[in-house]
């Protein structure tokens, strides 16, 4: 089989094949440096992020699903009955409360400064959880959260490091190393881009599609409805819908985040594709798909929105861009996603404590600068497939 | 005219209707319940009487009937009473709403000062040094996190060498010992706005300059300004009066839509500076589950972008007699 095709191709003069678009466009990015530029960033930040985290110890990993508060307040009043502290249920009750309070939310970082559980836990508040068993318990507690926080991965005596020869970047608030954390983080941030980005382009390309292709009282509604989307205030609604997703557990507060930034930004897409679409359906190619009876389907999908995908690429990409930045603003205000899942954001969020703000800078500038590039090179990628896919200066 | 601009103002009522109706099931879905959260945690109220309470308030009928009566106060402008702040809610809004006012007011004309004269010159010196420049540095401003950049100028500004005040709007001492004279007063609001006006404006720059630029591109390439050029007319006045009184027309749109986006956008740089703006009290309502302040902060920035769209509709009409006759 094969001699008989290399027979044919020595016998045939050699002919000129033409060049498909696709390799058109290939070429053209190859030689745009802006875009090499963008897209070599853009590669060495998803590989990054891929095998960076790899690296490090399974117990980094195992922190990444709860938070030190998490991780102790159910085991350690068992680690209490055990060390024979009495229990009742108004103790479980005030103590839950008051541990939401100091632990989980925000005082964390007293608690973790001071390293002393009586700080907080005034001797008064002692004596009321214990009615009146006060010597020696705080102390307890303190160790068994202590143990309970190590067999969860925590290291908080190792707590605010800055960049050693262990941890290039430091450790954080909770002992963890910030650049496992950076780089888990951007995981979390690329993907929200990334499914952000598709479901946007997704909404668009379908609403834009069969808004162009049908044209009539759909066109009509389905354009009203984007104008409509369009003049919703962006980030406060975004807000808004992320606080009113709060039942979401935080493990997948990326997907609440990738819902609100994909249903408010699609329109923009929708109103190019469907001016595309409207000025293609007049054309030649079109008339012959209609006598040729194909479906509608497979008429928009496979001759009409090719010639659009210029277009869609491009604008999934500098949305991918700009999901990023929504997520990391989002997050920033605490309402994107959620701690102990790290993200670019939620990293940046710890600057709101002053000490972090003024002391450990290596806690929230590297993910700041992280955002920054991986925007940049994704921003610039988007510029140069746009000039090179551009199909008016292909011929 | 009359006409163009009446019948754009009547296709606004249905879609503030439709944002105002996501408005309210957005705010509905909030954790939170009312009566819990004006009472307080831990009140010794019974449930009884709480289900009296929430009855009395109508909050136990259903959506679409909450919803008719909530639009209905609203368009009398009852916006209902907050609980964070425990005054009316029309009150704060106007209370907070100036201060955000000035820092984008500034921070928008500071912008086109520099995005209009910079955006021509790019345009007619297309790809030159000066436009490659500026080219890189919209790429910047459009990538750069505003509230990251925010804090790394605090940081070396205000928390390094302490030149700047870190946050706030006046100096709180100042504020309340009552300032000696509206000229200290001017300076010290002013001197808490240099950090945030910067960013604010900067973050506008980069994107108002490159669309000033491409528009201005656009109109150097069309035939008339071939003409005026060959009539032999100057530089300065092809570019300045025939080019770019035509390539402000796009601008006109884009600042109609720039305006509700500045102020979306400010939400993050009043968060950062603690400016005591309505972005402020919006995030504040969304944590306290203050769901009339949240709902008529809502309202606010909604009415406000249908408004920026409206005002570049009809400005592009009084520019373009065309968009009137379609």
């Amino acid at each position: 089989m094969s001699e008989i095709k290399n027979d044919q191709t020595t016998t045939t003069t050699p002919r000129l094949k033409p060049e498909g678009p696709w390799k058109i466009a290939w070429n053209r990015f190859k030689k745009n440096k802006v875009a090499l530029v963008g897209g070599t960033g853009f590669l060495l930040i998803v590989l990054g992020v891929i095998v960076i985290p790899m690296i490090f110890s399974f117990n980094l990993w195992r922190t990444m699903e709860l938070d030190a508060g998490t991780a102790i307040s159910s085991t350690v009043l068992d680690s209490l009955d055990e060390k024979g502290v009495e229990i009742d249920e108004e103790f479980e009750e005030t103590f839950f409360n008051r541990f939401d309070e100091v632990v989980r939310q925000s005082h964390f970082e007293d608690f973790i400064e001071q390293n002393e559980l009586d700080d907080i836990y005034t001797q008064e508040d002692i004596n009321q959880l214990f009615a009146g068993e006060a010597v020696g318990t705080g102390r307890i507690i303190r160790e068994t959260i202590f143990v309970n926080l190590r067999a969860h991965g925590f290291e908080l005596e190792n707590s605010d490091q800055p960049p050693s020869r262990e941890n290039w970047l430091g450790t954080d608030r909770q002992g963890r190393d910030v650049m496992f954390r950076l780089f888990y983080g951007g995981r979390i941030s690329l993907i929200v881009g990334l499914l952000s980005a598709t479901l946007t382009v997704s909404l668009g390309t379908v609403v834009g599609g069969v808004s162009g292709y049908y044209g009539g009282k759909l066109d009509a509604f389905l354009m009203r409805f984007a104008e409509i989307v369009q003049s919703i205030p962006l980030l406060p609604m975004m807000m808004s819908i992320s606080a009113a997703m709060r039942w979401v557990p935080s493990e997948r507060t990326l997907l609440v985040v990738v819902f609100v930034v994909g249903i408010l930004s699609w329109p923009g897409l929708a109103r190019v594709v469907r001016g595309q679409i409207l000025s293609l359906r007049e054309q030649e190619f079109m008339q012959a798909t209609e006598i040729l009876g194909i479906s509608d389907v497979s008429r928009i999908f496979r001759h009409l929105l090719p010639n659009v995908l210029a277009y869609i690429i491009v604008s999934a990409t500098l949305g991918m861009g700009g999901a990023i930045l929504l997520e990391a603003g989002l997050s920033f205000l605490g309402l994107g996603v959620q701690p102990p899942m790290p993200s670019w954001g939620n990293m940046i969020y710890l600057a709101n404590n002053s000490t972090v703000f003024r002391e450990y800078l290596w806690m929230w500038i590297p993910p700041g600068v992280m955002i920054m590039l991986t925007v940049v090179s994704v921003n610039l990628l988007g510029e140069g497939l746009r000039d090179a896919l551009d199909p008016k200066e292909i011929r | 005219m009359l006409k163009f601009i009446g019948k754009r103002i009547l296709q606004l009522i249905p879609t503030l209707i439709a944002i105002s109706l996501l408005i309210f099931i957005v705010v509905d879905f909030m954790p939170g319940d009312y009566v819990q959260s004006y009472l307080g945690l831990g009140s010794d109220v019974t449930p009884e009487r709480q289900q009296e309470i929430r009855e009395l308030l109508g909050l136990d009928r259903s959506m679409p009937i909450r919803y008719l009566s909530w639009l209905g106060r609203i368009v009398t402008g009852d916006l209902g009473r907050s609980l964070v702040y425990s005054d009316e809610v029309s009150n704060i809004i106007f209370g907070f709403i100036w201060n955000s006012f000035l820092l984008n007011f500034f921070s928008l004309i500071i912008a086109l000062c520099i995005a209009i004269p910079v955006g021509i010159k790019s345009a007619v010196k297309k790809y030159g040094p000066f436009d490659n420049f500026f080219t890189v540095f919209s790429l910047l401003g459009v990538s750069m996190p505003t509230f990251f950049f925010a804090l790394l100028l605090i940081f070396v500004f205000a928390a390094r060498f302490e030149w700047l005040p870190m946050s706030g709007m006046q100096t709180s001492i100042m504020a309340i010992r009552g300032y000696p004279s509206l000229w200290a007063q001017i300076r010290d609001v002013g001197s808490h706005m240099i950090l945030p006006v910067t960013v604010l404006s900067l973050s506008s720059l980069a994107t108002l300059t490159r669309y000033t630029r491409n528009s201005v591109i656009e109109v150097i390439n069309q035939d008339y300004i071939r003409t005026a050029r060959s009539k032999g007319l100057k530089e300065k006045v092809v570019i300045y009066k025939h080019a770019f009184r035509n390539a402000l027309l796009p601008l006109i749109t884009i600042l109609g839509m720039w305006i509700p986006a500045l102020f979306g956008g400010a939400i993050l740089l009043e968060t950062v500076f603690i400016w005591p703006g309505i972005g402020r009290v919006l995030l504040r309502g969304i944590r306290n589950q203050d769901l009339s302040l949240v709902m008529a902060t809502l309202v606010f920035y909604g009415v406000l972008r249908v408004l920026g769209n409206l005002l570049a509709d009809i400005s592009y009409g009084i520019a373009d007699p065309r968009v009137r006759v379609k």
